[in-house]
């Protein structure tokens, strides 16, 4: 009998020791907010343009954690399609039409003798990238365009281009080699 | 052929690295002939950006008369050099022409007209180096835009600017095959170069100068040492003569050759006490300090079995390859590549207008024979892997080349970089022995720039994120302040709704705010005027 009860209350300490380590851990280790939004933010290319259908990148990612589908995202493309796919370990799907088509980087431009200065760019636009005021010529910071469309339909004067990114020298990319000419290849070669 | 004596000058590398290849070496073809000159260009197609970094301010417009050494581009920049006319002559456009990157995206460029006299003028005065501080010398490099002429085009100031050095390493390997322009310069203007390298070590305030070379030079080990016994100098000066193999002139490689031991991945050379320069960027910082010269042109080795006379010429900058195409008079050369740099490293260069730049030491223009396979041919296909190996004994860094080709074949980023990609020196050891003849460098060219681009847009996004999440706080915060306003006006709104309740006509309010104002008033004259104390 009496080792029934050691038994019994040996455990009981060991249960409410254990409870408490967790209870403890709970409150000391706790994370705030989900992690895996974050981690689908961080894949997502920040261009804040909506397309989507949500207002903005983060609030995609909360729509993908909570169970959305992956290709919705053109200025992802398919390499973002893919990287989502991988972490969250679900098949990489085909992007979807309906939100628009993977299309080289662009950056708005404003013809700025046509500005009117009503600000309505300005206003929209998701990174701040439009300075200007009121009734005064508006103009884009180039570096910090996303190219996300949005200021290109307020406009009521149609004064802003939306022109390809040149492509730029240093940040020129070698071709995949198996799509190369025989013009651009390096000239390293077998000797008889 | 002469002999290499070995005495206290001249020594046997101590070191050794693994892997490396012995191509055919095709050097006797231009090293047999002194230096020398080509005819003036008509005109001069000179890149404003000939260095790594960022391009610099263009000082000049379309029409100046320029003379030559006049200074046409200042670059403040960091990694900057600035750039000289290398002949006189006036500037007919700035514009975007193709240069020789491999990309062929055209860069901006100053297309100068050559003068037919050309009136050589003094842009700075001759300086005695042993006699003024090494800050002077400094400046003078940097004035004098000079880069590192073995092909890397790194700043030479910068470079001069680390502390602290105990031995300069001159770097006279020249292993990759067909060229010889350090080779005939260290033969015929080897007190120049030696006179750069003391320059250099006073510059760093090095000890010891150590010239490393490989053994298929004998004659210039000779003229050297010959010159070095003559010379006083506390600095102590040696050469140290490696076995010919490629690729032993890697900055990586030399140091493992001429120190025996290896440079720790991600570190300088500085962080062993070592500085590695050219023969022919020592030569240049001879010409600048003692000469006055800034860097306009340079020694590159013209050669392949197109050119008649093949050899070694003193280019200006800017030049084209078909103005020199024109002087030796190739004209079967059409859709060949002009092979700019070496067989190994170099480029194949299709557009004939591409000019001559800093980093520019080799042109070769050779076409294979149709019946053999021979150097510089190329094939559209290559055949597949077979994994047997031969080139992780060739790699001269250790890494594992077809491990490398397979990760970089099917966009696998991260395991490329844990394979050790940003080690790899792009030597072309690798492709050399591959019996499938698989253009792996391009593999691992294409695998780098794709892991920048990532990197870069991701920066990109990064910066977007803060910016949106910015905006999205000062949005917030100015919705709070417009609440919190509002609030503070139906406040005030309803207090004056109040009083008025309680004083309908404003007389009590009037009367508080008449007996208030007297008081204050007394308030005032009895500070301004105290009564004096008994």
């Amino acid at each position: 009998m009496n080792e029934l009860l050691i038994a019994t209350a040996t455990l009981v300490i060991f249960a409410f020791l254990c409870g408490g380590l967790l209870g403890f851990a709970s409150i000391k280790f706790k994370v705030d907010g989900d992690p895996i939004v974050e981690q689908i933010n961080n894949i997502l290319p920040q261009t804040q343009c909506g397309q989507c259908g949500y207002p903005g990148c983060k609030p995609y990612a909360e729509a993908i954690a909570d169970g959305e589908k992956i290709n919705r995202c053109p200025p992802g493309g398919e390499a973002g399609i893919k990287a989502l796919a991988e972490l969250l370990d679900v098949e990489p799907l085909e992007l979807d039409d309906e939100c628009g088509e993977e299309a080289p980087q662009r950056v708005a431009y404003i013809r700025e003798d046509e500005c009117i200065g009503c600000t309505k760019c300005i206003q929209v636009c998701p990174v701040d990238a439009i300075v200007g005021a009121a009734k005064l010529m508006h103009t884009v910071i180039e570096s910090e365009c996303t190219g996300c469309d949005l200021c290109v339909p307020v406009c009521p004067v149609d004064c802003i281009d939306m022109p390809e990114v040149a492509p730029n020298i240093n940040e020129w990319q070698w071709p995949k080699p198996y799509l190369l000419t025989n013009n651009n290849e390096i000239p390293v070669k077998v000797i008889s | 052929m002469t002999t290499i004596e070995y005495n206290h000058i001249v020594k046997k590398a101590q070191g050794r690295f693994n892997g490396g290849i012995h191509p055919t070496e095709c050097k006797t073809l231009s090293n047999q002939q002194a230096i020398q000159s080509l005819p003036l260009p008509n005109f001069l197609i000179l890149p404003v950006q000939q260095n790594i970094g960022q391009p610099g301010e263009i000082i000049c417009q379309v029409g100046d008369e320029v003379s030559q050494g006049q200074l046409l581009v200042d670059n403040t920049e960091v990694f900057g050099a600035n750039i000289h006319a290398p002949l006189a002559g006036k500037i007919i456009a700035i514009d975007q022409y193709p240069t020789n990157h491999p990309s062929g995206l055209p860069q901006t460029c100053l297309k100068i007209k050559t003068a037919k006299q050309q009136v050589s003028t003094e842009l700075f005065s001759p300086i005695n180096w042993q006699q003024v501080e090494p800050q002077q010398l400094l400046e003078r490099i940097k004035l004098a835009g000079i880069v590192g002429l073995g092909g890397a085009a790194f700043p030479t100031h910068v470079k001069l600017a680390a502390q602290p050095i105990n031995t300069l390493i001159v770097n006279a390997m020249e292993c990759e095959p067909y060229i010889t322009c350090d080779d005939r310069l260290l033969q015929e203007q080897s007190q120049q170069v030696i006179q750069g390298a003391l320059i250099s070590a006073k510059i760093v305030n090095a000890k010891e100068i150590i010239f490393a070379t490989e053994d298929n030079k004998p004659d210039a080990i000779k003229q050297l040492s010959q010159c070095i016994k003559q010379i006083k100098s506390e600095v102590t000066i040696k050469i140290i003569v490696a076995p010919t193999k490629y690729p032993s002139g890697g900055e990586k490689q030399t140091i493992e050759l001429v120190t025996g031991k290896q440079l720790p991945k991600g570190k300088l050379p500085a962080s062993m006490g070592l500085l590695v320069q050219n023969v022919a960027t020592l030569f240049a910082v001879y010409q600048a300090v003692n000469k006055g010269m800034p860097l306009t042109s340079r020694l590159v080795t013209l050669t392949g079995n197109q050119i008649k006379t093949p050899g070694n010429y003193w280019i200006p900058f800017g030049t084209t390859i078909e103005s020199i195409m024109q002087h030796f008079d190739i004209s079967d050369f059409t859709n060949q590549p002009v092979v700019m740099g070496g067989p190994l490293m170099g480029q194949p260069i299709f557009n004939y207008q591409a000019p001559v730049t800093k980093a520019t030491n080799c042109l070769i223009f050779n076409i294979a024979a149709t019946d053999e396979k021979m150097w510089l041919t190329q094939s559209t296909q290559h055949q597949p892997c077979i994994r047997c190996g031969e080139c992780d004994k060739a790699c001269p860094v250790d890494l594992l080349p077809q491990q490398l080709f397979w990760f970089s074949q099917s966009d696998q980023w991260d395991n490329l970089e844990n394979q050790g990609l940003f080690d790899c020196i792009e030597c072309g050891a690798c492709a050399y022995v591959c019996p499938s003849e698989i253009p792996l460098v391009h593999y691992y060219r294409y695998g780098k720039s794709s892991i920048k681009t990532i990197q870069r847009n991701h920066e990109k996004s990064e910066k977007a994120k803060k910016r949106f999440e910015f905006r999205e706080m000062r949005l917030a915060r100015a919705k709070e302040e417009r609440a919190l306003k509002h609030k503070k006006a139906a406040e005030a709104r309803k207090k004056a709704a109040q009083d008025k309740k309680a004083d309908p006509t404003g007389k009590q309010t009037a009367i508080n705010e008449a007996l208030a104002r007297v008081k204050a008033k007394k308030s005032a004259q009895n500070s301004t005027n105290p009564q004096p104390k008994e």
